[in-house]
């Protein structure tokens, strides 16, 4: 298994839009997923979820309501907004400006400095 | 602005049933657990006990993430505003003295500025006392080149009265003041108009006695008649019914009396006799005739915009038509406004009376300045538990929202204060001058408007602002290093400096203003140059 990596602060947030964008779910499994689609490299205190997600519905970018679960269990189900896609959208863009300047930026060898 | 729109309805559904939000977090979580417990004993072989506790201490501290849920919707920030306001009360009663002044200084400034407010909004943009009143509006022409209004439009307003579609029931008036004499013998001058019939229709007001006046009596031959206002058949005819149908003297000419309006009404302005306004068309050119205004009502679903369109393209047609009326433009107001507009200097007049609001709101500042010096100069120990607070960690924003809520405690019973002595001290201005024999236009009413207790409303956050945050701001600034030594020495200062130097540099030169505006106003009215707040309040005001 690869190296587990820290989560900035403020991704969590992009990582929960990015979930709940492919399909609704409740709040373990949003955290499944995230696992899964980041393939298990990033490591996230379980509870820190629920204040994100609470916050993104404070915002209006995510929206819940209760339904049932696989298990036939109460579960509070979350799901992305109008909004949040376009939120999403933008965090994205804005997240790959940054990964490649600070990637480039990485990348210069002494000779080029 | 959306975001906002939606941070409000969770902020409301979160305060409105807190039990529930609590117990819907606990679901969620003890569910999470639940699951994360079946996962960890199915795939690690762990005993259930084990794997429920394993996957608590995976989840964390269940207390300070719902702690966080309640925080992320604004909860405790608003559950804490409504500790400040406890204690800002607390602290208020415990200086009497001192909140005594302070209210009694902000209440002058507020309901000083909310006086002035409804006062001004009294004379120029009322609240007209009729079914759906704000879609009565007036109508005058303007000569383009010389800026005047033209009141001789009597040849367009037959025109228009057939042609217009945007406003219905178009009329005219013009004032009258003739002797009524009554068959005891009494004369005595009377305010009256000659006016169309339609205004009847256009107020909507049915009268207490007999018929209004209709169509056919404006005819060149029918008999002359007239209504009378409820006053005037109170005072020449004693109240009598009879009185309809009685025959009296107006001037030289006889007339009947066919009906009899109820109290209160006086429209166009303050007057208490109608007749007819007959005019011949056929014989009228473009600026013969009476002087005349006109006004109407809009037609149902339709706005002063679309309204000011057709006149304006009905006056080019006009101007088209004829060489003398090229400069002549016409426009559509609300009825009151439009009387201020028309009048020579009206506008002038009316942009001043609203500009000398921003005098108040100068004298709300300043008056804030100086009790906010008031409250901190009585707990000079405050700096010191503000730089302890800011130290131990408290935002500013944090300390600077306690203040405010203190200081809105204080300026909320100001504006209390200040609008109930506003209302009284309006209803007293209108009882002097009636008293002084001037008659109020019909309009007026003692109720305070609810642009008025807006305005107060949006004055006494100002004045906190003012009073709480600006020096919060200032104690908890860069000069903290410098208040944490004070506090350390159990000193304080108040350090405002350059700041209240400036509010006295103010203050001295508003006074000095306020005296010049206050005198050169004062020796206007005496020497009769403004009208509208002069004794005589009689339509002549409103028409010259």
């Amino acid at each position: 298994m690869a190296e587990t990596a820290e989560l900035l602060p403020g991704t969590l947030d992009l990582l929960i839009l990015k979930a709940v964008s492919l399909g609704r779910l409740h709040g373990y499994g949003v955290l499944l997923r995230i696992e899964q689609i980041s393939g298990g490299a990033l490591h996230i205190q379980q509870g820190a979820l629920y204040p994100a997600l609470y916050r993104l519905e404070h915002r209006g970018l995510i929206e819940s309501e209760w339904g049932v679960s696989d298990n036939n269990r109460r579960a509070k189900y979350y799901r992305l907004t109008a909004a949040g896609r376009e939120r999403l959208g933008e965090e994205v863009a804005s997240w790959n400006r940054l990964a490649e300047a600070i990637g480039m930026a990485l990348r210069t060898t002494p000779r080029e400095a | 602005m959306k975001g906002l729109f939606a941070r409000a309805r969770s902020l409301w559904r979160g305060l409105r049933r807190p039990d529930r939000l609590e117990a819907e977090m606990d679901e969620e979580m003890r569910f999470h657990m639940e699951m994360e417990a079946e996962r960890l004993a199915r795939e690690q072989g762990l005993e259930p006990r084990e794997a429920r506790r394993r996957a608590a201490v995976l989840f964390g501290g269940v207390d300070r993430y719902k702690e966080e849920g309640r925080d992320v919707r604004g909860i405790t920030r608003l559950a804490g505003m409504s500790l400040d306001f406890r204690l800002g009360v607390r602290m208020l009663l415990r200086s009497p003295g001192l909140t005594a002044v302070a209210v009694l200084a902000l209440s002058v400034a507020i309901g000083g500025g909310a006086a002035y407010l409804e006062f001004v909004n009294d004379l120029i943009r009322p609240r007209l006392p009729f079914p759906d009143g704000g879609r009565v509006v007036g109508i005058y022409v303007r000569d383009a080149a010389s800026g005047k209004t033209e009141q001789r439009t009597a040849h367009d307003f037959l025109a228009w009265r057939g042609e217009l579609e945007s406003v219905r029931d178009l009329g005219a008036f013009q004032p009258l003041e003739r002797n009524l004499i009554t068959p005891d013998g009494r004369t005595e001058p009377v305010e009256g108009v000659e006016i169309s019939a339609s205004a009847f229709r256009v107020t909507r007001v049915p009268p207490l006695l007999g018929r209004p006046l209709v169509e056919a009596d404006e005819e060149p031959g029918a008999p002359p008649v007239a209504v009378l206002g409820h006053d005037l058949w109170r005072s020449r005819f004693g109240g009598d019914p009879g009185a309809v149908g009685r025959t009296v003297r107006l001037g030289s000419a006889p007339v009947t009396v066919v009906g009899v309006m109820p109290p209160g009404f006086a429209f166009p302005v303050n007057h208490g006799l109608w007749v007819p306004l007959r005019l011949d068309g056929s014989a009228l050119r473009r600026g013969e005739g009476p002087a005349i205004r006109m006004f109407g009502r809009l037609a149902p679903g339709v706005g002063l915009g679309a309204a000011q369109a057709e006149l304006g393209a009905a006056g080019l047609r006009a101007a088209a038509g004829s060489p003398d009326a090229k400069n002549l433009r016409p426009f559509v107001e609300p009825y009151v406004e439009s009387l201020w507009s028309s009048a020579p200097d009206g506008v002038l007049q009316m942009r001043m009376m609203y500009a000398l609001n921003l005098f108040f709101l100068g004298l709300l500042g300043v008056c804030g300045a100086n009790v906010a010096t008031l409250v901190f100069a009585r707990t000079m120990t405050r700096a010191g538990e503000i730089t302890v607070r800011t130290a131990l960690g408290a935002s500013r924003g944090r300390i600077a929202a306690q203040l405010f809520a203190e200081a809105l405690v204080l300026t909320s019973v100001a504006a209390l204060v200040g609008l109930a002595a506003a209302a009284l001290g309006l209803r007293w201005v209108k009882a002097a001058l009636v008293a002084e024999g001037a008659v109020p236009p019909f309009w007026w009413d003692d109720r305070l408007a609810p642009e008025t207790l807006l305005y107060a409303v949006v004055l006494a956050v100002l004045a906190a602002v003012v009073v709480g945050v600006v020096p919060a701001l200032r104690a908890t600034g860069p000069r903290l290093q410098a208040g944490l030594k004070h506090a350390a020495a159990g000193g304080s200062g108040t350090g405002f400096g350059g700041v209240w130097t400036g509010v006295i540099v103010t203050q001295v030169a508003l006074t000095v203003v306020f005296l010049l505006v206050v005198v050169s106003v004062g020796w206007n009215v005496r020497v009769g140059r403004y009208g509208a707040p002069g004794l005589r309040f009689a339509a002549a005001e409103y028409l010259s």
